[in-house]
């Protein structure tokens, strides 16, 4: 494929058992892709893959700057909204560090400790700690996950709004198959420690989260769920 | 009601109590003293400028020992909660120098020290030493793995790794394991100072007791108790200006 910007070929994690195998992938700059799937078939392992966290086998091609969202937001206590949203940056720029936390919505608040904000506000932080590394590709592991409902719809709409805007390549890892349909352009299903099935979001953006009451929504959401 | 309120009516009921029993003739006087009595004795020791010197001397003999036992256990502690290599060959080795009493070895560093404030420093700073070297250690182990990656995903360097996410992480180990730290040192300037001194507090207490001044004795007791009392309250207050994101200090 001529504009691949990722490309996974093969790919293979195996341990003592078999984590992953025989993943194949293939994406175009600025495209957003869900993984879903159930618990234990290695989502995350793909994301530690593509971070360079765990080792592999199998062929990668992929963007140098890699922006990683960990599910529990992983902040670090010790350092205030602002510490925390430039701990990435190897200069300090304090224009593009304020812009970061405009985006975050957290005028005010860039002297507080973690533990001041609520857990949306701090899962703002960590998103916004990686955008202002500006990455080329940005990893999210179900950084929603431990989000009351409300919450959890605020920031799935807020995240709609930054990434259309933004237009980051992104590859996000859930459970919650509303939660894929919602944000991605492309669905696809982990299953037996291999991607196996790809599912085409229908919905133009901006989208909003009311496109859940939608009867081809709900459609696709039972299409998608049939493959689990 | 505030809690230093109830603290100190609790301390006020004790003094109270004291003074009530003391007070009942059921007791010698001057093996039992009361309150006022021991107030006064410290009053005259205070006049008499023996006081002043004796707290200032126990108070830096405890606070070298303190800051170097601390310091070392810090530096170890960190250094092999990270080195696999270095836990596994030193630390057995530091678990049986641990089980020691660092009373015992008072005897060992006068030989090697002579009488002088350096084994009484040594002996303190054995005694710190150990509470806050397991305690950077366990702390430097038990960071979370996400800190760790976090670093990593942002490709930041080995050094950088461990002084913006391994000290800070280590920190509320830190606070304790030197809180404790504090404990031992007043012990051990303390029971130092008993043998072979002529200045600090727990030579007054055991000058005191040969010379039968009960109250001498209890006015050491208590002002070696405030003293310790003073300098973990006054590290807690530092610690939480320093480190204002550690949740809990107790």
């Amino acid at each position: 494929m001529a504009n691949t910007y990722l490309s996974i070929k093969g790919l293979r994690i195996k341990y003592s058992e078999t984590v992953l195998h025989n993943v194949f992938l293939d994406m175009k700059k600025g495209e957003f892709i869900a993984i879903v799937g159930k618990s234990g078939v290695g989502k995350t392992s793909l994301l530690n893959v593509l971070a360079e966290l765990i080792r592999f086998e199998g062929t990668i091609k992929k963007p140098n700057k890699i922006g990683f969202v960990f599910q529990n937001n992983s902040l670090f206590p010790w350092m205030t909204v602002e510490e925390n949203i430039s701990f990435g940056l190897d200069k300090k720029n304090s224009k593009s560090i304020q812009q970061i936390i405009d985006i975050a919505g957290l005028k005010g608040k860039e002297k507080q400790y973690p533990h001041k904000l609520s857990g949306g506000q701090q899962q703002r932080v960590s998103i916004g700690r990686s955008l202002a590394t500006k990455p080329d590709l940005l990893l999210l592991d179900e950084p929603f996950a431990s989000l009351d409902g409300y919450t959890r719809l605020a920031m799935q709409e807020w995240i709609n709004d930054t990434l259309d805007k933004h237009k980051i390549t992104t590859i996000l890892v859930t459970h919650d198959i509303d939660e894929a349909i919602l944000l991605s352009d492309k669905i696809l299903v982990m299953k037996n420690k291999s991607l196996e099935n790809e599912f085409m979001v229908p919905f133009t953006r901006p989208r909003s989260t009311e496109i859940r009451y939608l009867s081809q929504f709900q459609e696709l959401k039972k299409l998608i769920h049939n493959t689990y | 009601m505030q809690a230093n309120v109830k603290a100190l009516l609790f301390i006020a009921l004790i003094l109270l109590l004291w003074h009530l029993v003391s007070s009942t003739g059921f007791f010698n006087g001057t093996l039992f003293p009361g309150p006022l009595k021991v107030l006064d004795a410290t009053i005259n020791l205070f006049e008499s400028g023996q006081l002043v010197t004796d707290i200032l001397t126990s108070t830096w003999r405890m606070f070298f020992g303190l800051l170097i036992g601390a310091s070392v256990g810090v530096f170890l502690g960190l250094l092999m909660g990270r080195v696999l290599f270095l836990e596994e060959t030193v630390a057995p080795f530091f678990h049986i120098l641990r089980a020691f009493p660092p009373v015992a070895i008072i005897p060992l560093l006068i030989v090697w020290f002579g009488i002088g404030d350096i084994a009484k420093i040594v002996s303190i700073a054995f005694a710190v030493f150990f509470p806050v070297w397991i305690s950077a250690l366990v702390g430097a182990k038990a960071i979370q793995e996400d800190f760790l990656r976090t670093a990593k995903v942002f490709s930041k360097s080995a050094t950088q790794t461990f002084s913006k996410v391994v000290i800070p992480a280590t920190i509320p180990f830190l606070v304790s394991g030197i809180r404790i730290g504090i404990g031992m040192a007043f012990i051990m300037v303390f029971v130092s100072e008993l043998a072979g001194a002529s200045s600090g507090l727990g030579y007054l207490i055991a000058y005191a007791q040969i010379v039968y001044r009960i109250d001498n004795m209890l006015a050491g007791l208590i002002i070696l108790g405030l003293l310790a009392a003073l300098t973990d309250f006054l590290f807690v207050k530092l610690s939480q200006r320093a480190f204002p994101w550690v949740k809990e200090y107790g």
